[in-house]
């Protein structure tokens, strides 16, 4: 009996194992499609806009800024989901990062789009929130997780006032590089607030009085 | 797939397996498991009790009783005193005067050497030893004595219960207990049994007088005999319906003392016996149960080792986003909610398999041992077992390793 017993556990053992693998890849790969389609929801949302603003020329500003100013909090909402999913699927356990990493490249392309696109909104048609860019490395970074509590916890207070567009610089993304390089940036973390590049750990108070200098009627100020 | 997902994978197909080889053993010799092989006589057992002067006049008086009123033929009872006396001697002289008992002492310290001393004098062809905390049911020896008719088994073992339970210590032990039946009377169909316990338990005579009796000096030598009697070619075989009830300690800190004990024990013992370990001569003892335990040792604490990692780390979290951000209840409960979220994983899977595997396992526990769920009741044996028990078993081995390097540090032994 125990030699048979012993086949027979690992036969059956292995069959659980590889089900549960299989499972493990089917289930990672649904959440990354769900995640895609949030991507591309937002990224078709970014090109909507960006039509939209080529219609500027065509419609009346006061009309189009109308549609502009209400897409923008649509793209600031897309974009807060995302990126709360995104981070649930990083820190959950997986077997295969592969598809994950690339999307995630795609995420962050989309999301210097989106702030390109608010960005621009804002200036043509005065929208009144806020945007921050925060550059981020998960390597040789000590006040990175500080920095992250912070601007959740902005964002979770401020909502719709301020945009924040949190850029993983491990990736490697031409676009994420140039834009760093762009702002000067060569330490982590660092913060573009309203275009204006802080290179070091900014602590609540300091990003609360920032972002009061720009608006004075937030909750915060 | 990153180092930890490597390791976590590992740990899950060891629990697996482990899990998986018990159930499929049950499926395979379900209708073994209840039944006893008849015996054809009835021989004369002699009930060896060890007594010292730790043990309580009423336990003494419940375990003699109880050995007394076993429904079988032929039975002597020898209370067997080992150490120094104290005023519970004279209640053994009185049991020895007015109850058919007899009475053996020596002036050595230890149970073994209290079983040895009565081993020299014993008259059955079969001896069961049962410790002055415990108490058989009438029927125990009936169940286990056809095993030991069989050629080659040298020891039957019995199924204990825990006697009460008052603490919650004592609830979880009552549950691990029940669920112990199940694994003994497995690794009985394994033939890799590695402990013959000293509540009721039954050997042959003659082939433990051959093989030199008990070992005075290990600190667990009813695992000690069960790795020589193996080692001799005998087997140890288990009955689930011999059912022996004993006391199990009311405190924590009894309980750590006592499987501290143990698992020093058995560790001493595998040193001892190292020859079994991954050795194809002891069968599944060596190539399966051995290791198993071992590797047991390290699942366990990495097991743990993560929760509490988990626990500390968002922890830390909390009073750092508090330290930086200050306290305000809407966020702290829209994150407890955001906490709550549940999304599948590969863990899903593999959570749910061994959940069930587990459940099944306590009901055929359960089944074994002639309990019902009755959940109403015994909700919270269930509750804390399931919540506790890893936990209190981290502890019991990360206790008896600390002993373990204190010994060698100290080089002195710990009096139990």
């Amino acid at each position: 009996m125990e030699k048979g017993i012993f086949i027979k556990t690992t036969i059956i053992t292995s069959i659980i194992f590889i089900l549960g693998i299989i499972f493990g890849l089917w289930i990672g790969q649904e959440r990354v499609s769900a995640l895609e389609q949030t991507t591309s929801a937002l990224k078709d949302s970014v090109e909507t806009a960006e039509l939209q603003f080529a219609l500027l020329d065509v419609l009346k500003p006061e009309v189009a800024c109308n549609y502009l100013i209400s897409t923008a909090s649509d793209l600031g909402n897309k974009s807060d989901e995302l990126a709360s999913e995104v981070e649930r699927y990083e820190n959950s356990q997986k077997i295969d990062d592969t598809s994950f990493s690339t999307l995630k490249k795609q995420y962050t392309t989309t999301l210097i789009r989106d702030w390109v696109t608010v960005e621009k909104i804002k200036k043509v048609c005065e929208g009144d929130y806020l945007t921050i860019i925060y550059f981020y490395s998960n390597k040789d970074c000590d006040k990175c997780e500080d920095q992250g509590i912070v601007l959740t916890y902005i964002k979770d207070v401020l909502k719709e006032n301020v945009m924040i567009f949190a850029l993983d610089t491990d990736l490697g993304l031409t676009t994420v590089n140039s834009l760093r390089d762009s702002f000067g940036i060569d330490s982590y973390p660092s913060l573009v607030i309203e275009n204006k590049m802080y290179s070091e750990y900014l602590s609540l108070e300091e990003i609360n009085k920032i972002l009061c200098s720009y608006k004075s009627d937030l909750s915060v100020c | 797939m990153n180092l930890d997902t490597t390791v976590v994978l590992g740990v899950i197909f060891f629990m697996l397996y482990s899990s998986v080889l018990f159930l499929l053993v049950f499926l395979s010799k379900a209708k073994e498991t209840k039944s006893d092989p008849t015996p054809k006589k009835m021989s004369l057992v002699s009930i060896v009790i060890p007594i010292y002067k730790g043990d309580k006049k009423e336990l003494i008086t419940r375990a003699v009783d109880s050995a007394l009123a076993l429904d079988y033929p032929e039975t002597e009872v020898i209370l067997s005193w080992n150490g120094p006396k104290n005023e519970n001697y004279e209640l053994c002289e009185q049991l020895e005067k007015k109850r058919n008992v007899k009475l053996f002492y020596t002036p050595k310290k230890g149970k073994a050497a209290g079983i040895n001393n009565a081993l020299a004098e014993v008259r059955g062809e079969y001896f069961s030893c049962l410790d002055a905390d415990s108490f058989y049911h009438k029927n125990a020896l009936k169940c286990m004595v056809g095993y030991l008719e069989q050629p080659n088994v040298a020891a039957a073992t019995s199924a204990m219960k825990a006697h009460g339970s008052k603490s919650i210590i004592q609830k979880i032990q009552w549950v691990e207990y029940i669920f112990a039946i199940y694994l003994r009377k497995m690794m009985s169909f394994l033939n890799c049994l590695y402990v013959v316990p000293g509540p009721g338990s039954m050997y042959k005579t003659e082939i433990i007088r051959k093989i030199g009796g008990f070992d005075e000096e290990n600190l667990t030598e009813d695992m000690e005999i069960a790795f020589r009697i193996q080692k001799e070619g005998y087997k140890i075989a288990n009955s689930a319906n011999a059912y022996v009830e004993t006391d199990t300690p009311e405190k924590l800190a009894d309980l750590v003392k006592q499987r501290v004990r143990w698992f020093v024990g058995f560790l001493d013992n595998v040193k001892k016996y190292k020859m079994f370990v991954l050795n194809p001569r002891y069968g599944s003892l060596g190539m399966y149960m051995i290791p198993a335990s071992i590797v047991w040792i390290g699942v366990l604490f990495y097991t743990i080792g993560k929760f509490f990692y988990n626990v500390i780390d968002g922890m830390r979290f909390s009073i750092k986003t508090f330290l930086l951000t200050g306290f305000n209840l809407d966020i702290f409960l829209k994150h407890i909610i955001d906490s709550l979220y549940f999304q599948p994983t590969v863990m899903t899977w593999f959570v749910a398999v061994l959940f069930i595997i587990g459940v099944s396992a306590i009901l055929i526990s359960l089944w074994l041992s002639n309990e019902k769920v009755d959940l109403r009741k015994k909700y919270a044996h269930y509750a804390a077992f399931l919540l506790v028990y890893p936990f209190l078993m981290a502890l019991f081995w990360a206790s008896s390793l600390t002993y373990i390097a204190m010994r060698i540090i100290t080089n002195t032994k710990m009096e139990w």
